[in-house]
Protein backbone atom coordinates (compact mmCIF):
# COMPACT_ATOMS: atom_id res chain seq x y z
CA UNK A 1 0.00 0.00 0.00
CA UNK A 2 1.01 3.34 0.13
CA UNK A 3 3.17 4.97 2.49
CA UNK A 4 2.56 5.19 5.49
CA UNK A 5 0.80 1.80 6.29
CA UNK A 6 -1.05 0.65 9.23
CA UNK A 7 2.53 -0.05 11.21
CA UNK A 8 5.53 1.46 11.64
CA UNK A 9 7.36 -0.36 9.00
CA UNK A 10 8.40 -0.26 5.21
CA UNK A 11 9.50 -2.57 2.60
CA UNK A 12 13.21 -1.73 3.20
CA UNK A 13 13.14 -2.75 6.90
CA UNK A 14 11.64 -6.27 5.94
CA UNK A 15 14.45 -6.37 2.67
CA UNK A 16 17.24 -5.25 5.13
CA UNK A 17 16.42 -7.81 7.25
CA UNK A 18 16.42 -10.37 4.36
CA UNK A 19 19.26 -9.31 3.47
CA UNK A 20 21.69 -9.77 6.48
CA UNK A 21 19.81 -13.38 6.44
CA UNK A 22 21.59 -13.62 2.99
CA UNK A 23 24.74 -12.22 3.47
CA UNK A 24 24.18 -9.31 1.55
CA UNK A 25 25.92 -5.67 2.20
CA UNK A 26 23.23 -2.79 3.10
CA UNK A 27 23.70 0.41 1.91
CA UNK A 28 24.00 2.78 4.99
CA UNK A 29 25.88 6.16 4.26
CA UNK A 30 25.33 9.80 4.04
CA UNK A 31 25.21 12.53 1.96
CA UNK A 32 28.48 14.72 2.35
CA UNK A 33 27.45 17.93 0.43
CA UNK A 34 24.48 19.90 -0.09
CA UNK A 35 22.45 18.57 -3.15
CA UNK A 36 20.18 20.44 -5.65
CA UNK A 37 17.18 19.10 -7.05
CA UNK A 38 17.65 17.40 -10.31
CA UNK A 39 19.81 15.00 -11.91
CA UNK A 40 23.35 15.26 -9.83
CA UNK A 41 26.46 13.91 -9.25
CA UNK A 42 25.88 13.21 -5.29
CA UNK A 43 29.10 12.95 -3.11
CA UNK A 44 28.33 10.29 -0.23
CA UNK A 45 30.61 8.77 2.58
CA UNK A 46 30.84 5.21 0.82
CA UNK A 47 29.05 3.79 -2.62
CA UNK A 48 29.59 0.30 -0.78
CA UNK A 49 26.38 -1.61 -2.57
CA UNK A 50 25.78 0.86 -4.88
CA UNK A 51 25.61 0.01 -8.24
CA UNK A 52 23.90 1.62 -11.66
CA UNK A 53 19.80 0.80 -11.55
CA UNK A 54 20.08 0.25 -7.47
CA UNK A 55 17.36 2.17 -5.85
CA UNK A 56 18.08 4.15 -2.51
CA UNK A 57 15.90 6.37 -0.23
CA UNK A 58 17.47 9.47 0.30
CA UNK A 59 16.78 11.95 3.10
CA UNK A 60 13.66 11.71 5.94
CA UNK A 61 10.26 12.82 6.82
CA UNK A 62 8.24 14.61 3.94
CA UNK A 63 11.91 15.09 1.42
CA UNK A 64 12.44 11.29 1.65
CA UNK A 65 12.46 9.78 -1.98
CA UNK A 66 13.84 7.07 -3.82
CA UNK A 67 16.08 7.85 -6.78
CA UNK A 68 17.56 4.93 -9.30
CA UNK A 69 21.24 5.34 -9.16
CA UNK A 70 22.31 6.12 -13.56
CA UNK A 71 26.34 6.32 -12.65
CA UNK A 72 28.85 5.42 -9.92
CA UNK A 73 32.08 7.36 -9.39
CA UNK A 74 34.54 7.76 -6.13
CA UNK A 75 32.46 8.12 -3.36
CA UNK A 76 29.60 9.47 -5.22
CA UNK A 77 27.17 8.36 -7.25
CA UNK A 78 25.03 10.19 -10.00
CA UNK A 79 20.42 9.83 -9.59
CA UNK A 80 18.12 12.21 -10.56
CA UNK A 81 16.22 14.10 -7.18
CA UNK A 82 12.86 15.63 -7.12
CA UNK A 83 14.20 17.17 -3.79
CA UNK A 84 17.34 19.15 -2.31
CA UNK A 85 18.93 17.62 0.20
CA UNK A 86 21.69 18.79 2.47
CA UNK A 87 24.80 17.35 3.71
CA UNK A 88 24.00 14.66 5.95
CA UNK A 89 20.89 13.36 5.13
CA UNK A 90 21.03 9.28 4.99
CA UNK A 91 21.12 7.58 2.13
CA UNK A 92 20.28 3.96 2.99
CA UNK A 93 18.46 1.05 0.72
CA UNK A 94 18.89 -3.58 0.67
CA UNK A 95 20.35 -3.25 -2.52
CA UNK A 96 21.56 -6.70 -2.78
CA UNK A 97 24.55 -6.20 -4.81
CA UNK A 98 26.30 -9.22 -4.64
CA UNK A 99 27.52 -9.73 -8.33
CA UNK A 100 25.32 -7.30 -9.96
CA UNK A 101 27.69 -6.39 -12.32
CA UNK A 102 28.15 -10.31 -13.58
CA UNK A 103 24.95 -12.60 -12.63
CA UNK A 104 23.17 -10.83 -9.56
CA UNK A 105 21.92 -13.19 -7.03
CA UNK A 106 18.85 -11.51 -6.11
CA UNK A 107 17.28 -7.88 -8.08
CA UNK A 108 15.94 -5.51 -5.59
CA UNK A 109 12.52 -5.74 -7.67
CA UNK A 110 12.54 -9.59 -7.41
CA UNK A 111 12.59 -9.50 -3.67
CA UNK A 112 10.26 -6.35 -3.33
CA UNK A 113 7.76 -9.03 -5.09
CA UNK A 114 8.26 -11.85 -2.74
CA UNK A 115 7.73 -9.85 -0.02
CA UNK A 116 4.33 -8.41 -1.85
CA UNK A 117 3.65 -11.85 -2.48
CA UNK A 118 3.89 -13.27 0.62
CA UNK A 119 2.19 -10.57 2.69
CA UNK A 120 -0.69 -11.60 0.00
CA UNK A 121 -0.12 -15.14 0.95
CA UNK A 122 -1.10 -14.47 4.98
CA UNK A 123 -3.77 -11.95 4.13
CA UNK A 124 -5.20 -14.54 2.21
CA UNK A 125 -4.89 -17.23 4.48
CA UNK A 126 -5.88 -15.38 7.12
CA UNK A 127 -7.36 -12.31 6.25
CA UNK A 128 -6.80 -9.78 8.67
CA UNK A 129 -7.75 -5.92 6.89
CA UNK A 130 -11.28 -5.08 6.27
CA UNK A 131 -12.37 -2.28 4.60
CA UNK A 132 -15.91 -1.06 3.20
CA UNK A 133 -16.76 0.52 -0.19
CA UNK A 134 -20.22 1.74 -1.75
CA UNK A 135 -21.01 0.22 -4.96
CA UNK A 136 -23.93 1.94 -7.13
CA UNK A 137 -26.36 -0.05 -9.65
CA UNK A 138 -28.05 0.82 -12.07
CA UNK A 139 -31.35 0.44 -12.61
CA UNK A 140 -32.25 -3.57 -13.17
CA UNK A 141 -28.68 -4.15 -13.02
CA UNK A 142 -28.25 -7.42 -10.64
CA UNK A 143 -24.35 -7.67 -11.19
CA UNK A 144 -21.72 -5.56 -9.38
CA UNK A 145 -17.56 -6.38 -10.02
CA UNK A 146 -15.85 -6.52 -6.83
CA UNK A 147 -12.96 -4.08 -5.96
CA UNK A 148 -9.62 -5.01 -7.40
CA UNK A 149 -8.09 -5.97 -4.11
CA UNK A 150 -10.91 -8.06 -2.70
CA UNK A 151 -9.89 -11.77 -0.86
CA UNK A 152 -13.50 -12.52 -0.40
CA UNK A 153 -16.78 -10.74 0.28
CA UNK A 154 -17.99 -10.58 4.23
CA UNK A 155 -21.17 -8.76 3.92
CA UNK A 156 -23.28 -6.86 1.69
CA UNK A 157 -25.69 -4.46 2.76
CA UNK A 158 -28.85 -2.62 1.23
CA UNK A 159 -30.10 0.50 2.82
CA UNK A 160 -28.07 -0.72 6.10
CA UNK A 161 -29.73 -4.19 6.42
CA UNK A 162 -27.26 -6.99 5.73
CA UNK A 163 -28.36 -9.38 2.71
CA UNK A 164 -28.51 -13.05 2.78
CA UNK A 165 -25.35 -14.75 1.20
CA UNK A 166 -26.87 -18.11 -0.55
CA UNK A 167 -25.93 -19.46 -3.64
CA UNK A 168 -27.44 -19.25 -7.42
CA UNK A 169 -28.13 -23.53 -7.34
CA UNK A 170 -29.72 -23.59 -3.55
CA UNK A 171 -32.25 -20.64 -5.27
CA UNK A 172 -32.71 -22.31 -8.38
CA UNK A 173 -33.74 -25.83 -6.45
CA UNK A 174 -36.17 -23.77 -4.57
CA UNK A 175 -37.61 -21.62 -6.94
CA UNK A 176 -36.57 -22.29 -10.30
CA UNK A 177 -37.93 -18.75 -11.41
CA UNK A 178 -35.95 -16.41 -8.47
CA UNK A 179 -34.83 -14.28 -11.10
CA UNK A 180 -37.65 -13.24 -13.06
CA UNK A 181 -39.36 -11.90 -9.86
CA UNK A 182 -40.85 -8.72 -9.15
CA UNK A 183 -38.98 -5.65 -8.86
CA UNK A 184 -38.00 -4.71 -5.28
CA UNK A 185 -35.28 -4.27 -2.48
CA UNK A 186 -32.91 -6.87 -2.16
CA UNK A 187 -32.57 -9.39 0.09
CA UNK A 188 -29.99 -11.94 -1.07
CA UNK A 189 -26.28 -12.00 -2.89
CA UNK A 190 -24.73 -14.76 -4.49
CA UNK A 191 -20.63 -14.91 -5.94
CA UNK A 192 -21.04 -19.01 -7.59
CA UNK A 193 -21.41 -18.66 -11.49
CA UNK A 194 -21.24 -15.03 -11.57
CA UNK A 195 -17.59 -15.06 -13.56
CA UNK A 196 -14.58 -13.11 -12.37
CA UNK A 197 -14.94 -11.35 -9.33
CA UNK A 198 -18.40 -10.67 -9.95
CA UNK A 199 -21.01 -10.70 -7.45
CA UNK A 200 -25.01 -10.79 -7.83
CA UNK A 201 -27.87 -10.03 -6.16
CA UNK A 202 -31.44 -11.50 -5.95
CA UNK A 203 -34.50 -8.43 -6.48
CA UNK A 204 -33.52 -5.59 -7.51
CA UNK A 205 -35.13 -1.95 -7.25
CA UNK A 206 -36.83 0.09 -10.42
CA UNK A 207 -34.73 2.60 -9.71
CA UNK A 208 -30.71 3.09 -9.36
CA UNK A 209 -29.13 1.77 -5.46
CA UNK A 210 -26.42 1.25 -3.89
CA UNK A 211 -25.10 -1.57 -1.83
CA UNK A 212 -22.43 -1.23 0.50
CA UNK A 213 -19.45 -4.03 0.25
CA UNK A 214 -17.25 -4.77 3.17
CA UNK A 215 -14.67 -7.13 2.19
CA UNK A 216 -11.49 -8.98 3.00
CA UNK A 217 -8.36 -6.89 1.45
CA UNK A 218 -5.26 -7.56 0.02
CA UNK A 219 -2.48 -5.80 -0.42
CA UNK A 220 -1.01 -4.12 -3.81
CA UNK A 221 1.23 -7.00 -5.70
CA UNK A 222 3.99 -4.38 -6.15
CA UNK A 223 5.92 -2.42 -3.40
CA UNK A 224 8.21 0.43 -3.84
CA UNK A 225 10.46 0.49 -0.66
CA UNK A 226 9.31 3.08 0.91
CA UNK A 227 5.46 1.55 0.94
CA UNK A 228 4.25 0.46 4.12
CA UNK A 229 2.18 -2.48 4.81
CA UNK A 230 -1.35 -3.81 5.33
CA UNK A 231 -0.59 -6.16 7.87
CA UNK A 232 0.42 -4.86 11.35
CA UNK A 233 4.30 -4.89 12.16
CA UNK A 234 3.74 -8.34 14.79
CA UNK A 235 3.02 -10.08 11.81
CA UNK A 236 5.38 -9.41 9.15
CA UNK A 237 8.31 -11.45 10.57
CA UNK A 238 5.94 -14.34 9.09
CA UNK A 239 6.27 -12.21 5.91
CA UNK A 240 9.74 -12.05 5.95
CA UNK A 241 10.26 -16.08 6.42
CA UNK A 242 7.76 -16.54 3.66
CA UNK A 243 9.54 -13.83 1.34
CA UNK A 244 12.62 -15.98 2.60
CA UNK A 245 11.56 -18.99 1.50
CA UNK A 246 10.90 -17.75 -2.13
CA UNK A 247 14.51 -16.60 -2.22
CA UNK A 248 16.42 -19.70 -0.77
CA UNK A 249 14.20 -21.70 -2.91
CA UNK A 250 15.32 -20.03 -6.23
CA UNK A 251 17.34 -21.49 -8.62
CA UNK A 252 21.39 -20.46 -8.25
CA UNK A 253 24.23 -20.46 -6.55
CA UNK A 254 21.96 -19.01 -3.29
CA UNK A 255 19.48 -22.28 -3.44
CA UNK A 256 19.18 -23.99 -0.19
CA UNK A 257 16.52 -26.14 -0.13
CA UNK A 258 16.98 -26.71 3.73
CA UNK A 259 16.68 -23.04 5.03
CA UNK A 260 13.34 -22.95 2.11
CA UNK A 261 11.83 -25.54 4.01
CA UNK A 262 12.86 -24.03 7.19
CA UNK A 263 11.55 -20.36 6.08
CA UNK A 264 8.45 -21.85 4.57
CA UNK A 265 7.60 -23.68 7.76
CA UNK A 266 8.12 -20.62 9.76
CA UNK A 267 5.55 -18.81 7.35
CA UNK A 268 3.23 -21.73 7.71
CA UNK A 269 3.49 -21.54 11.68
CA UNK A 270 2.86 -17.68 11.44
CA UNK A 271 -0.48 -18.64 9.69
CA UNK A 272 -1.33 -20.72 12.53
CA UNK A 273 -0.29 -18.25 14.84
CA UNK A 274 -2.57 -15.47 13.35
CA UNK A 275 -5.73 -18.08 13.03
CA UNK A 276 -5.15 -18.40 16.59
CA UNK A 277 -5.09 -14.54 17.29
CA UNK A 278 -8.19 -13.90 15.21
CA UNK A 279 -9.86 -16.84 16.86
CA UNK A 280 -8.94 -14.99 20.65
CA UNK A 281 -9.70 -11.64 18.88
CA UNK A 282 -13.61 -12.54 17.82
CA UNK A 283 -14.09 -14.56 21.06
CA UNK A 284 -17.14 -13.25 22.97
CA UNK A 285 -17.67 -12.35 26.53
CA UNK A 286 -21.23 -12.05 26.16
CA UNK A 287 -23.03 -13.22 23.46
CA UNK A 288 -25.68 -11.06 21.95
CA UNK A 289 -25.91 -7.38 20.89
CA UNK A 290 -27.41 -4.58 21.34
CA UNK B 1 13.17 -1.84 33.40
CA UNK B 2 15.01 -3.65 30.92
CA UNK B 3 15.93 -2.64 26.93
CA UNK B 4 16.98 -4.58 24.19
CA UNK B 5 20.34 -3.42 24.66
CA UNK B 6 20.38 -5.93 27.92
CA UNK B 7 18.89 -8.72 25.85
CA UNK B 8 20.99 -7.98 22.84
CA UNK B 9 24.58 -8.53 24.88
CA UNK B 10 23.14 -12.10 26.28
CA UNK B 11 22.06 -12.91 22.69
CA UNK B 12 26.28 -11.84 21.83
CA UNK B 13 27.03 -13.92 24.32
CA UNK B 14 24.99 -17.15 23.40
CA UNK B 15 26.59 -16.45 19.55
CA UNK B 16 29.92 -16.13 21.14
CA UNK B 17 30.53 -12.70 19.76
CA UNK B 18 32.20 -9.82 21.38
CA UNK B 19 29.26 -7.91 23.49
CA UNK B 20 28.51 -4.50 22.83
CA UNK B 21 27.90 -2.61 19.54
CA UNK B 22 29.21 -2.87 16.65
CA UNK B 23 29.22 -6.67 16.44
CA UNK B 24 32.23 -8.82 14.59
CA UNK B 25 29.88 -11.80 12.65
CA UNK B 26 26.75 -9.98 13.40
CA UNK B 27 25.82 -6.15 13.71
CA UNK B 28 24.77 -5.14 16.24
CA UNK B 29 21.77 -2.63 15.28
CA UNK B 30 20.62 -3.84 12.13
CA UNK B 31 20.96 -8.03 12.86
CA UNK B 32 21.10 -8.08 16.48
CA UNK B 33 18.47 -5.34 17.89
CA UNK B 34 15.77 -6.33 15.17
CA UNK B 35 15.72 -10.14 16.07
CA UNK B 36 14.99 -9.08 19.54
CA UNK B 37 12.16 -7.43 18.67
CA UNK B 38 10.95 -10.46 16.19
CA UNK B 39 11.48 -12.33 18.97
CA UNK B 40 9.18 -9.68 21.21
CA UNK B 41 6.61 -9.40 17.93
CA UNK B 42 5.82 -13.77 18.24
CA UNK B 43 5.85 -13.72 22.18
CA UNK B 44 3.22 -10.98 21.81
CA UNK B 45 0.82 -12.85 19.44
CA UNK B 46 1.09 -15.91 21.00
CA UNK B 47 0.91 -15.09 24.52
CA UNK B 48 -1.48 -11.44 24.71
CA UNK B 49 1.19 -9.54 26.11
CA UNK B 50 2.02 -6.44 25.96
CA UNK B 51 -1.64 -4.76 26.83
CA UNK B 52 -2.10 -1.14 27.00
CA UNK B 53 -4.93 0.64 28.67
CA UNK B 54 -5.08 3.58 27.04
CA UNK B 55 -4.76 7.17 29.47
CA UNK B 56 -5.56 8.99 26.88
CA UNK B 57 -9.52 9.21 25.52
CA UNK B 58 -10.00 7.80 22.19
CA UNK B 59 -12.91 10.26 20.46
CA UNK B 60 -15.20 8.10 18.54
CA UNK B 61 -16.68 10.53 15.89
CA UNK B 62 -20.43 11.09 14.89
CA UNK B 63 -22.28 9.20 12.12
CA UNK B 64 -19.57 6.37 12.05
CA UNK B 65 -20.19 2.89 12.15
CA UNK B 66 -16.31 1.41 11.34
CA UNK B 67 -13.59 3.03 13.51
CA UNK B 68 -9.88 2.93 12.10
CA UNK B 69 -7.67 1.02 15.35
CA UNK B 70 -4.96 3.65 16.57
CA UNK B 71 -1.54 3.15 14.93
CA UNK B 72 0.27 0.68 17.43
CA UNK B 73 -2.79 -1.34 18.19
CA UNK B 74 -3.05 -5.03 17.06
CA UNK B 75 -6.23 -5.77 18.93
CA UNK B 76 -8.85 -4.10 20.51
CA UNK B 77 -9.81 -5.96 23.88
CA UNK B 78 -12.39 -3.42 25.62
CA UNK B 79 -14.04 0.21 25.41
CA UNK B 80 -15.50 1.87 28.49
CA UNK B 81 -17.31 5.31 27.88
CA UNK B 82 -17.45 5.73 30.81
CA UNK B 83 -19.72 2.49 31.08
CA UNK B 84 -18.42 -0.83 29.78
CA UNK B 85 -19.69 -0.83 26.67
CA UNK B 86 -20.18 -4.86 25.42
CA UNK B 87 -18.49 -6.69 22.86
CA UNK B 88 -20.56 -8.46 19.95
CA UNK B 89 -19.82 -9.21 16.39
CA UNK B 90 -21.01 -8.18 13.26
CA UNK B 91 -22.73 -11.63 12.37
CA UNK B 92 -24.93 -10.99 15.74
CA UNK B 93 -25.73 -7.66 14.97
CA UNK B 94 -26.96 -8.79 11.63
CA UNK B 95 -29.22 -11.31 13.39
CA UNK B 96 -30.54 -9.76 16.12
CA UNK B 97 -30.82 -6.26 14.82
CA UNK B 98 -31.75 -5.89 11.48
CA UNK B 99 -31.21 -3.00 9.78
CA UNK B 100 -28.66 -2.10 13.10
CA UNK B 101 -26.48 0.24 10.48
CA UNK B 102 -29.36 2.65 10.22
CA UNK B 103 -30.08 3.13 14.33
CA UNK B 104 -28.25 6.54 15.89
CA UNK B 105 -26.38 9.01 14.26
CA UNK B 106 -27.12 13.04 13.85
CA UNK B 107 -30.48 12.54 12.62
CA UNK B 108 -31.76 10.28 15.13
CA UNK B 109 -34.55 11.68 16.66
CA UNK B 110 -33.73 10.52 20.30
CA UNK B 111 -29.84 11.33 20.09
CA UNK B 112 -27.08 9.00 20.85
CA UNK B 113 -24.32 9.66 23.71
CA UNK B 114 -23.30 6.57 24.70
CA UNK B 115 -22.23 3.71 22.28
CA UNK B 116 -23.60 0.19 23.82
CA UNK B 117 -21.86 -2.22 22.03
CA UNK B 118 -18.55 -3.03 19.86
CA UNK B 119 -17.16 -5.39 17.10
CA UNK B 120 -13.89 -6.39 16.01
CA UNK B 121 -13.03 -6.39 12.35
CA UNK B 122 -9.50 -7.57 11.65
CA UNK B 123 -6.65 -5.65 12.61
CA UNK B 124 -7.27 -2.66 11.08
CA UNK B 125 -10.96 -1.89 12.35
CA UNK B 126 -13.30 -1.79 14.67
CA UNK B 127 -17.47 -1.42 14.79
CA UNK B 128 -19.61 0.52 17.25
CA UNK B 129 -23.60 0.19 17.38
CA UNK B 130 -26.04 2.29 17.43
CA UNK B 131 -23.78 5.25 15.44
CA UNK B 132 -23.32 8.51 17.67
CA UNK B 133 -25.00 11.82 17.36
CA UNK B 134 -22.08 13.89 18.55
CA UNK B 135 -18.71 12.72 19.06
CA UNK B 136 -17.67 10.64 22.27
CA UNK B 137 -14.67 10.02 24.30
CA UNK B 138 -14.03 6.75 25.61
CA UNK B 139 -11.04 4.39 27.14
CA UNK B 140 -9.74 1.82 25.27
CA UNK B 141 -7.79 -1.26 25.90
CA UNK B 142 -5.89 -3.17 23.46
CA UNK B 143 -3.29 -5.33 22.66
CA UNK B 144 0.07 -3.28 21.23
CA UNK B 145 2.91 -3.81 19.41
CA UNK B 146 6.02 -4.58 21.61
CA UNK B 147 8.35 -1.70 20.27
CA UNK B 148 6.29 1.29 18.81
CA UNK B 149 9.24 2.92 16.72
CA UNK B 150 10.31 2.05 13.33
CA UNK B 151 13.94 0.44 12.85
CA UNK B 152 16.92 0.93 12.83
CA UNK B 153 16.52 0.38 16.46
CA UNK B 154 18.78 2.16 19.45
CA UNK B 155 18.84 -0.37 21.71
CA UNK B 156 16.86 1.67 24.86
CA UNK B 157 13.66 0.68 23.78
CA UNK B 158 11.84 -1.19 26.42
CA UNK B 159 11.11 -4.73 26.81
CA UNK B 160 7.70 -4.76 28.24
CA UNK B 161 7.66 -8.16 28.90
CA UNK B 162 8.18 -9.99 32.80
CA UNK B 163 11.67 -11.36 33.54
CA UNK B 164 10.29 -15.09 32.87
CA UNK B 165 10.10 -14.16 29.05
CA UNK B 166 13.65 -12.96 28.42
CA UNK B 167 15.51 -16.15 28.73
CA UNK B 168 12.58 -17.59 26.04
CA UNK B 169 13.64 -14.14 23.78
CA UNK B 170 17.65 -14.35 23.81
CA UNK B 171 16.84 -17.75 22.24
CA UNK B 172 14.75 -17.04 19.91
CA UNK B 173 17.20 -14.09 18.62
CA UNK B 174 20.10 -16.44 18.41
CA UNK B 175 18.38 -19.05 16.79
CA UNK B 176 16.96 -16.76 14.44
CA UNK B 177 20.38 -15.21 13.83
CA UNK B 178 21.98 -18.22 12.80
CA UNK B 179 19.69 -18.57 9.84
CA UNK B 180 22.69 -16.95 7.80
CA UNK B 181 25.29 -19.71 9.00
CA UNK B 182 23.15 -22.40 7.34
CA UNK B 183 25.81 -25.01 9.09
CA UNK B 184 25.51 -27.11 11.88
CA UNK B 185 24.81 -24.41 14.94
CA UNK B 186 21.79 -23.49 11.99
CA UNK B 187 20.56 -26.81 12.08
CA UNK B 188 20.98 -27.67 15.54
CA UNK B 189 19.16 -24.05 16.66
CA UNK B 190 16.25 -25.35 14.38
CA UNK B 191 14.85 -27.23 17.78
CA UNK B 192 15.25 -24.10 19.96
CA UNK B 193 12.39 -22.10 18.28
CA UNK B 194 9.95 -25.68 19.21
CA UNK B 195 11.43 -24.72 22.39
CA UNK B 196 10.44 -21.01 22.44
CA UNK B 197 6.98 -22.34 21.30
CA UNK B 198 6.35 -24.38 23.89
CA UNK B 199 7.73 -21.58 26.73
CA UNK B 200 5.33 -19.57 25.42
CA UNK B 201 2.26 -21.85 25.34
CA UNK B 202 3.36 -22.02 29.15
CA UNK B 203 4.02 -18.68 30.24
CA UNK B 204 0.10 -17.74 28.51
CA UNK B 205 -1.07 -20.13 30.81
CA UNK B 206 0.04 -17.30 33.57
CA UNK B 207 -1.52 -14.36 31.33
CA UNK B 208 -4.42 -15.90 31.90
CA UNK B 209 -5.20 -14.45 35.47
CA UNK B 210 -4.16 -10.97 33.76
CA UNK B 211 -7.18 -11.34 30.87
CA UNK B 212 -9.31 -13.92 29.45
CA UNK B 213 -8.50 -13.36 26.53
CA UNK B 214 -5.44 -16.16 26.41
CA UNK B 215 -4.09 -15.63 22.88
CA UNK B 216 -2.28 -19.26 23.07
CA UNK B 217 -3.31 -22.85 23.02
CA UNK B 218 -3.92 -25.12 19.96
CA UNK B 219 -3.38 -23.50 16.98
CA UNK B 220 -5.93 -23.11 13.96
CA UNK B 221 -9.41 -21.37 14.21
CA UNK B 222 -11.76 -19.92 12.07
CA UNK B 223 -11.11 -16.85 9.81
CA UNK B 224 -14.09 -14.57 8.99
CA UNK B 225 -16.00 -12.02 10.45
CA UNK B 226 -18.90 -14.20 10.92
CA UNK B 227 -18.67 -17.32 13.23
CA UNK B 228 -21.58 -19.06 10.92
CA UNK B 229 -20.34 -20.48 7.63
CA UNK B 230 -23.51 -20.04 4.98
CA UNK B 231 -22.92 -22.32 2.84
Amino acid sequence: MASPGNGYKIANDVLTEMSYHLVEPVVSTTVTSDIPAGTVTAPVGSTDGIYVGAMLIVGTGGVQEVVTVSAVGVNNFTATFAFAHPAGNLVFAATFPVCQTIDPFFTQQEMLNYVANAQNDYLVRVPFIYTTVAQNFVSTQRTGTMPDDTIQIERISYNGKALREQSQTSMSMLNPGWNQQAAMAPTIWYEDRTGYMTYGLDRVPLNAFSVNLLYAQRDSGVLALTDGFLLPDPFLTYVKYGALAQAFAKDGEQKDSERAKFCQGRFDTGVKIGLQFYKNMMAQEVVGAG
Amino acid sequence: MTTINDIAVRVQQRLEEETGPPGVFWKYQDEILPMIVEAMNEASLITGVVQVAQETPLTLPADTTYITMPTNAVCLLYIKGPLWVRKTDLYSLDQLIPGWENDGGTTATTPVTQITSWFPLGTNRFGIYPKLSAEQSVQIGYLAYPVTVAPPYTGTEEVPFQQEFQDALEQYAAQALRLKEAGYEWQAGQTIYQEFLDTMRTLSVFQSRHDSLVFAGALGARMRVSPVEVR
